[in-house]
């Protein structure tokens, strides 16, 4: 009886194929025979990036419903993903740090004398007094703190400097006659095995002495301390 | 303040990043900008100059001309004035490319032109 009726339609405007219908339906098309549906019922994953092709049932819960990692605090600040605005701060970790720090030494208190070479217009450059040499992993922040306890023949020739991968990053004010306490700091991107340095610069024609101060034994009271933030 | 100041040394590498030579560093000419520290704000190699934050010193140190008790020369230490700050900044800017044409400056300063074997065909600017 469904035949006769059939027969007595116009049935050329459905026109779906039986992929466009739900597998497990069927339908019936102008040709006989009954036929079946392919397209497949398919879904997101919180396990994958895919999205297939087919019928999605949905979830009245959206995808957060799906996928629980999508929330507000997995998502950096100020950027929205599928209609979630993240509230997500980056904080540094221990394991995100890497230290190294000059050798640091107790011992009695005092004085040693550098020469540091007059000034030289057309050529010279600034005497290395303390460095640093580490290996970075690629695309690190490096951070370097330079902290000198020194004083200086006369208090308007020489400067400390700080050097990052062979660029000047800092100088400080004239060293003074007494013994003063000096800090630069600086950061730069850098990768592999790099140089951090502390120098003193002359700027008086003449030479001039330099007194890093010192423990007794002789090593240097100053501190040359890098680290490195590392991407993650 | 910030200023501009004309920069010498060689350039060994500009990318991924500006890499100086450690025997002739990416520096700021050897320019005596006074009783004031700074710290790089901006590397601009195409125009050879840096940006730098300059801060002038905030104590004035003066020798005493005795020892004190415990042997070290006795010093007076005191905070700068206003005026004294700011004639130390405006000294320091008068070393700028504001003021002075980078051709003055690196014939005042002694230092060579920046060596830079990418310039033109490679660009690079640093922000710190």
């Amino acid at each position: 009886m469904s035949c006769t009726v059939l027969s007595t339609l116009d049935l050329s405007p459905a026109d779906a194929a039986v992929e466009e219908v739900l597998d497990g339906k069927f339908f019936f098309s102008v040709e006989e025979p009954i036929k079946e549906g392919t397209m497949p019922t398919v879904a997101v994953a919180p396990g994958s990036d895919a999205y297939p092709a087919g019928y999605h049932v949905g979830n009245v819960g959206g995808l957060p419903a799906i996928d629980a990692d999508l929330a507000a605090g997995n998502i950096k600040d100020g950027v929205t993903i599928f209609g979630t605005l993240g509230t997500f701060i980056n904080t540094l970790n221990d394991e995100d740090l890497g230290i190294q720090y000059s050798t640091i030494h107790t011992g009695t208190f005092s004085t040693i004398y550098r020469r540091v070479t007059g000034y030289d217009i057309a050529g010279s450059t600034a005497v290395t007094v303390n460095e640093k040499t580490a290996t970075y992993e690629t695309n690190a922040l490096v951070l370097a703190i330079s902290v000198f306890v020194c004083s200086a023949e006369d208090a308007s020739s020489l400067k400390l400097q700080l050097h990052m991968d062979g660029v000047q990053i800092a100088e400080s004010g004239f060293i003074s006659t007494t013994t003063t306490r000096y800090t630069l700091t600086g950061s730069r991107s850098m990768s592999g095995s790099k140089v951090v340095e502390t120098k003193v610069e002359n700027y008086n024609v003449a030479a001039r002495w330099f007194a890093p101060c010192a423990y007794a034994n002789g090593d240097n009271f100053d501190v040359l301390a890098v680290g490195a933030v590392y991407p993650s | 303040m910030r200023m501009k100041v004309p920069i010498t040394g060689t350039v060994l590498e500009i990318t991924p990043r500006v890499v100086g030579d450690p025997d002739d560093p990416i520096r700021m000419i050897k320019m005596n900008l006074g009783d004031v520290s700074w710290k790089l704000i901006n590397l601009d190699l195409d125009n050879e100059e840096m940006e730098i934050e300059v801060t002038p010193t905030p104590h004035v140190t003066r020798a005493l001309g005795y020892d004190d008790e415990h042997g070290f020369p006795a010093v007076e230490v005191r905070t700068k004035t206003g005026p004294e700050l700011q004639t130390a900044l405006e000294y320091a800017r008068s070393f700028s490319t504001e003021v002075k044409t980078k051709a003055e400056l690196y014939a005042l300063s002694g230092s060579p032109r920046l060596k830079n074997k990418f310039k033109g065909t490679k660009s690079a600017t640093e922000k710190i």
